[in-house]
């Protein structure tokens, strides 16, 4: 399967470090259980990812009956999860929750990607942005720096 | 020599005589104890009141004594200090008059010498110079000229030399200037630093702070940071 709603939903980097932990439990759960239904996988995940995971499992079509059907569509979506982007954007203050919406906005369409949002005062205001190992420079003190 | 029993009977006298005395000693002092107890008993709080006041007169005298013994000692002390400032005063200017006159007659004798040497020396080299060239040999001549050579090259390595360390003095200022230059331009941008760390949180309100943030984002999207 190329698309995971469960994957696609996710925002943050807090939530795929939560659906991967969820999804390993699942696992271990699966492995001791005799048979897979709907409440083990309800019971282990939360609502939200419970339904996106419910749902990715009816398009994939996954047999409930069979183990290892299900345990390797589990291991598609650690698989994928681990290939999701993570960037840190890094403000000099605590972003209000409406700017936060307005830039999960702005960054739709950019591919799929997760955020974590940091804060530093050292970078005075603007936006410093860590991704693949890379740091992209938007803050006033890199500004400053120029100046001087 | 007299005999055993006149010798018995002069020991017997000793011997009572002796007692005698020893037994007045003694009633003596029990009269004594007798009389001090009577004293005692009439009235015990004068005698001690008495006592008292004896005593104190005498510590009283004591102190004085004491005091008086200690002013004058430090008077004297005084004393001895003074004349020894006044002796060690005396000795140093002698000591100080002496050693000026030495190292001015020093100084006096040493620039006599040295100017009669020079002078000696001046008129030496003036004579041989002068006797070199009134002389008619091609050689001797040549002698003369060569010290005078000698001479103007050695001015000349002097004068190369001085500009040597001069120019050696000026590399090293040069390079000063530029360190402390260098040091100057990072204290001056620390402080800009620190001034922008410290007025900007002031100056930007929150709203400034998100306009900046999603300004970042938008600039950061056209640099294609996000693919």
């Amino acid at each position: 399967m190329e698309n995971f709603n469960c994957i696609n939903n996710l925002l943050t980097v807090s939530d795929l470090d939560q659906l991967r932990s969820e999804l390993g439990l699942l696992k271990d759960d699966v492995f001791t259980s005799k048979e897979i239904d709907i409440d083990t996988i309800v019971s282990s995940l939360t609502e939200d990812n419970a339904n996106m995971f419910l749902a990715d499992l009816n398009v994939g079509n996954v047999d409930l009956k069979s183990k290892d059907q299900f345990i390797s569509f589990i291991n598609e979506i650690l698989d994928k999860l681990e290939k999701v982007t993570k960037v840190s954007l890094i403000f000099a203050i605590r972003p209000t929750l409406s700017n936060i919406n307005k830039i999960q906005s702005m960054l739709q369409g950019e591919g799929k990607q997760v955020y974590e949002y940091k804060v530093d005062s050292n970078i005075y205001g603007g936006v410093v942005i860590m991704k693949d190992g890379l740091s992209y420079d938007y803050s006033i003190k890199s500004k400053v720096e120029e100046l001087i | 020599m007299p005999n055993i029993s006149a010798q018995i009977l002069y020991l017997n006298i000793a011997i009572f005589l002796f007692n005698f005395a020893f037994i007045q000693i003694i009633v003596r002092k029990l009269l004594e104890n007798s009389k001090l107890k009577q004293q005692l008993n009439k009235n015990p709080e004068q005698e001690i009141i008495k006592a008292n006041e004896k005593a104190q007169k005498i510590i009283t005298k004591a102190v004085e004594s004491a005091n008086n013994i200690v002013s004058q000692t430090s008077e004297k002390v005084g004393q001895i200090d003074t004349k020894i400032d006044s002796k060690l005063v005396q000795l140093s200017q002698t000591q100080f008059s002496r050693l000026e006159k030495s190292t001015e007659k020093f100084q006096n004798e040493s620039d006599k010498l040295l100017e009669d040497l020079s002078v000696k020396f001046e008129q030496k080299v003036e004579a041989i110079i002068k006797d070199l060239r009134e002389r008619e040999n091609s050689s001797v001549k040549l002698i003369a000229d060569n010290i005078e050579k000698r001479i103007q090259e050695t001015n000349e390595q002097m004068v190369r030399l001085v500009k040597e360390d001069f120019d050696k003095a000026k590399i090293g200022v040069q390079k000063y200037r530029e360190s402390k230059e260098q040091q100057i331009d990072l204290i001056a941008s620390e402080l800009v630093k620190t001034i922008v760390k410290k007025v900007l949180p002031n100056v930007l309100s929150k709203e400034m702070h998100q306009e900046l943030i999603l300004e970042g984002i938008q600039k950061a999207k056209t640099d294609n940071v996000f693919l």
